[in-house]
């Protein structure tokens, strides 16, 4: 009985402190929880607010929402890919004026059920009447990401950033062994996980264009040399297959510009900023073409 | 598997943010097999695909699922009715079967095998001639044995059959693909010593009835179909049928009868749940998410400090996780008013290997000293037989935990350390685990200082664990070496120390600082730390529960 009592008045207090904003919000400190406070962010506090959705991978995971524009909401999921995003916009009815679709090999990583689950299910419902009980409030993600910040501080991206990594032997290697995997080209089975996820991809699409959001597909730019790599030219040519100009907008392709990568397919920093400001530049050319 | 990607990936590790880690790790798992088409069927390796596709969810429920937590309602609230009584046994071995082949159904059928064979010997053993009695025991362990060693050993001395005979190249089809593929069903291990565990009981038991008259083994039932039915709740219970602990049927059948709802110790049932879950759905499902790192090539990036603190943040997860299911798996069996003997006894407090093996795993510890050290002569036959016993034990028990050499290697460098210690004369007895070995400060720090020592000793034996290729293991040792100057990464570093805290804290208020009599004696307010201890770790378990995953013993 007394075990329960002092359970009962922790949560009481720890709902209280977290009511009553002492307790600071965490991004959350792993893979896993980050992708979860961003869409428990998304779908308790702006779903309704967001005018514009990127959904995609970890390479658009890399932009900044507030690098593209205010009313932008980026529910890129590291490790996962363009489905899982569009599946919890689905779930959560929201209609965004535009959502900005990733389309790219990571198309052939599998929708994250559990996330889907854990958001929708009676313990989603839950949190978000409590929250407490969400992951930015996870007590040791709370008093890790204070420690963290404590000793340092995140810089905004500097150009010199973008010197230091075109000078990294690490990454000159990494790239290297990048080149030999993609010289190798598409292997079969690579090729049906990717066509198998584009045909989910189209399905989700649909649903979104029925509700009469504009839907618009893009792919990060990456290092030159790996993109004009035999895998790479095959998979956008299937993708540009799976996904024709004809019947799905594109966004048209980022300026030329040696595009930096920290392995290949991650932008680094300063340039993961400048492809923001372009997404920027895109989306308010697009609406005022359309009138706005 | 030192792919290229894989190498590109270890030369990342170093220097990339956590969501670009996050894409060799999609990139690098390894792909689940498919169903098969119908003209599969007829090569025997869609059983094995179907199997893989299955191990991406683990057979048999989770204790920490909604699903579990339904179906244990459901059975609790049965069992305990009153016009359930008569048939409470038979309730617990259905709902045994279908906890286990939950996910896997087609599993069940080697456990029926397995119970079968377990219930049709014990019967014949203890009622057979003295004669007989040997021969039909040790038929009925050689068929445990052989179904053990088919499910977990065939594919390792297949490998090396075919690896010596066709210089490595595997035939894709027929027996010795199936061989090399075959599925390991989920608590074989458990179960197939508790076989064992029964016939040799049966076999050694010694009848208390009048000389001549006919042997009688008290919990081998007259009627057969009575003792097959108490030999599947035996085997086949559900809090411990997948990872223990392993029952000794001596002490598992005279409990065999009607229970009632008001005798639940539930004082006992509520504090044991608490403790498992925390330790799994706190501490180990959050460890999990940075002891991942240790895996090749991740860690290559991390500094001295960093690899230290995962390698011993894994050593805590193993404990939590493991002790963690054994606490639920006892307070589930309390509550449906059986006892299960306890597996762990805060091991990392231990100040001599022997007093370790006597504080973890205790269920297999003794299991293997019972049927194995002692018929080998144990400590009887001289010194050197006594080491060579203990390596032979520990080989195996090395091997009980999965068909990779590295386990092996783990269980040989557990008999070295134990052989090395009886012969420096450091290996204490049991009636000392529990006292300091002296008063005074002096005393106290060669107490914790030993402590420290097998602490030490058993977390970098836990690295053939975490990487059973034993080139890994040996590179991870490598990089801790030569890594020092890199910095420690606190992304790491600091939640690793956050989750283990509990587990040190768990540990050190059990390290015998005092004397026996003192400690015996709980006083109100320790009792009342106690109790808010729970409530803090039922607190934890709302705010803090970590992603579920399958237990780690689950493989073994």
């Amino acid at each position: 009985m007394r075990s329960l009592l002092t359970c009962a008045l922790i949560l009481a207090a720890y709902c209280a402190a977290v009511s009553s904003g002492l307790v600071p919000a965490s991004d959350g400190i792993t893979i896993w929880q980050s992708n979860t406070v961003k869409a428990e962010r998304f779908l308790f506090h702006n779903a309704s607010e967001s005018r514009i959705l990127v959904v995609g991978s970890s390479l658009a995971n890399n932009i900044r929402a507030e690098w593209i524009g205010p009313d932008v909401t980026n529910l890129a999921m590291s490790g996962g890919s363009s489905q899982t995003g569009l599946l919890i916009a689905l779930r959560a009815s929201t209609r965004p004026e535009t959502v900005l679709v990733e389309v790219n090999e990571t198309l052939a990583r599998s929708t994250d059920e559990d996330l889907v689950r854990a958001l929708f299910g009676g313990w989603g419902t839950l949190r978000r009447r409590v929250p407490a009980l969400r992951e930015e409030y996870n007590p040791v993600s709370v008093l890790v990401s204070l420690v963290k910040h404590r000793i340092r501080r995140e810089q905004p991206p500097s150009p010199s950033e973008r010197d230091v990594a075109l000078i990294s032997p690490v990454r000159r290697t990494v790239i290297q062994q990048v080149l030999k995997q993609q010289a190798l080209g598409l292997s079969e089975a690579d090729r049906k996980s990717i066509l198998s996820g584009a045909k989910r991809l189209r399905a989700e699409i649909a649903t979104f264009q029925s509700r009469g959001v504009r839907v618009v597909l893009f792919d990060i730019p990456g290092e030159r040399s790996v993109r004009e790599s035999l895998r790479q030219r095959q998979i956008a040519a299937l993708l540009k297959d799976a996904f024709p100009a004809s019947e799905y907008s594109w966004l048209p392709e980022p300026p030329e510009r040696n595009w930096v990568t920290s392995d290949g397919g991650h932008l680094v920093r300063p340039d993961a900023l400048a492809f923001g400001h372009y997404l920027r530049q895109q989306i308010h050319s697009a609406f005022e073409s359309a009138g706005r | 598997m030192r792919t290229a990607f894989g190498r590109s990936a270890l030369l990342l590790s170093a220097c990339l943010p956590e969501c670009v880690r996050s894409l060799f790790r999609c990139a690098s798992t390894e792909k689940i097999g498919k169903v098969p088409q119908r003209s599969s069927l007829t090569n025997p390796r869609w059983l094995v695909r179907m199997t893989l596709a299955k191990s991406h969810t683990p057979a048999a429920m989770l204790f920490t699922t909604p699903v579990f937590a339904v179906f244990f309602l459901i059975v609790f609230c049965l069992y305990y009715l009153p016009m359930m009584r008569r048939w409470q046994v038979g309730l617990l071995v259905a709902a045994s079967f279908f906890f286990y082949a939950w996910n896997a159904p087609w599993l069940l059928l080697l456990l029926i095998c397995s119970i079968a064979i377990n219930s049709a010997t014990s019967y014949v053993v203890a009622r057979c001639s003295a004669r007989a009695r040997p021969v039909w025991a040790a038929l009925g362990v050689i068929a445990n044995i052989g179904i053990l060693c088919l499910f977990k050993y065939g594919a390792l001395l297949t490998g090396l059959a075919v690896k010596m005979a066709t210089a490595g190249h595997s035939p894709e089809e027929g027996l010795v693909s199936l061989l090399l593929n075959l599925p390991l069903p989920i608590g074989i291990s458990f179960y197939t010593f508790e076989g064992v565990s029964l016939l040799v009981d049966v076999l050694r038991h010694r009848s208390s009835d009048e000389p001549g008259a006919a042997r009688r083994v008290e919990y081998v039932n007259e009627s057969f179909a009575q003792h097959a039915l108490n030999t599947s709740l035996f085997v086949a219970f559900f809090p411990h049928l997948v990872a223990g602990p392993i029952l000794k049927a001596r002490q598992f059948y005279p409990q065999i009868a009607p229970k009632r709802f008001r005798d639940i110790p539930w004082e006992f049932v509520f504090r044991t749940l608490v403790t498992g879950f925390f330790l799994k759905m706190v501490v180990a499902d959050n460890l999990k998410d940075y002891t991942y790192y240790i895996a090749y090539p991740y860690y290559e990036g991390f500094g001295t400090v960093t690899c230290l603190v995962l390698l011993f943040g894994y050593s805590i997860q193993i404990f939590a996780d493991f002790a963690g299911y054994s606490l639920i798996a006892i307070g589930l069996a309390a509550a449906l008013g059986y006892t299960l003997p306890p597996n762990f006894n805060f091991p990392y407090i231990s100040r001599s290997l022997s007093e370790f093996w006597r504080r973890w795993h205790i269920s297999l510890s003794t299991w293997l000293r019972d049927y194995l050290y002692i018929p080998l002569g144990g400590n009887r036959l001289g010194k050197r037989r006594t080491y060579l016993n203990l390596m032979i034990v520990m080989g195996l028990g090395g091997l009980w935990h999965g068909a990779a050499w590295s386990y092996a290697v783990w269980g040989l460098y557990h008999g070295a350390g134990l052989a090395l210690e009886r012969l420096l004369g450091l290996a204490g007895s049991s009636s000392q685990d529990n006292r300091p070995s002296g008063s005074g400060l002096l005393n106290l720090i060669r107490d914790l200082a030993r402590a420290l020592v097998v602490f030490t000793f058993v977390t970098f034996g836990w690295l053939l664990f975490k990487l059973p290729e034993f080139g890994q293991a040996m590179d991870y040792l490598a990089t801790m070496a030569h890594n020092w100057r890199v910095a420690p990464s606190i992304n790491q570093v600091v939640p690793v120390v956050l989750f283990s805290l509990p587990v040190v804290v768990y540990h050190a208020l059990h390290f015998p600082l005092w004397r026996p009599d003192e400690a015996a004696q709980i006083s109100r307010g320790r009792r009342l730390a106690f109790d808010g201890a729970v409530g803090i770790m039922l607190a934890m378990i709302v705010l803090n529960s970590g992603t579920s995953k399958a237990f780690i013993y689950f493989q073994f």
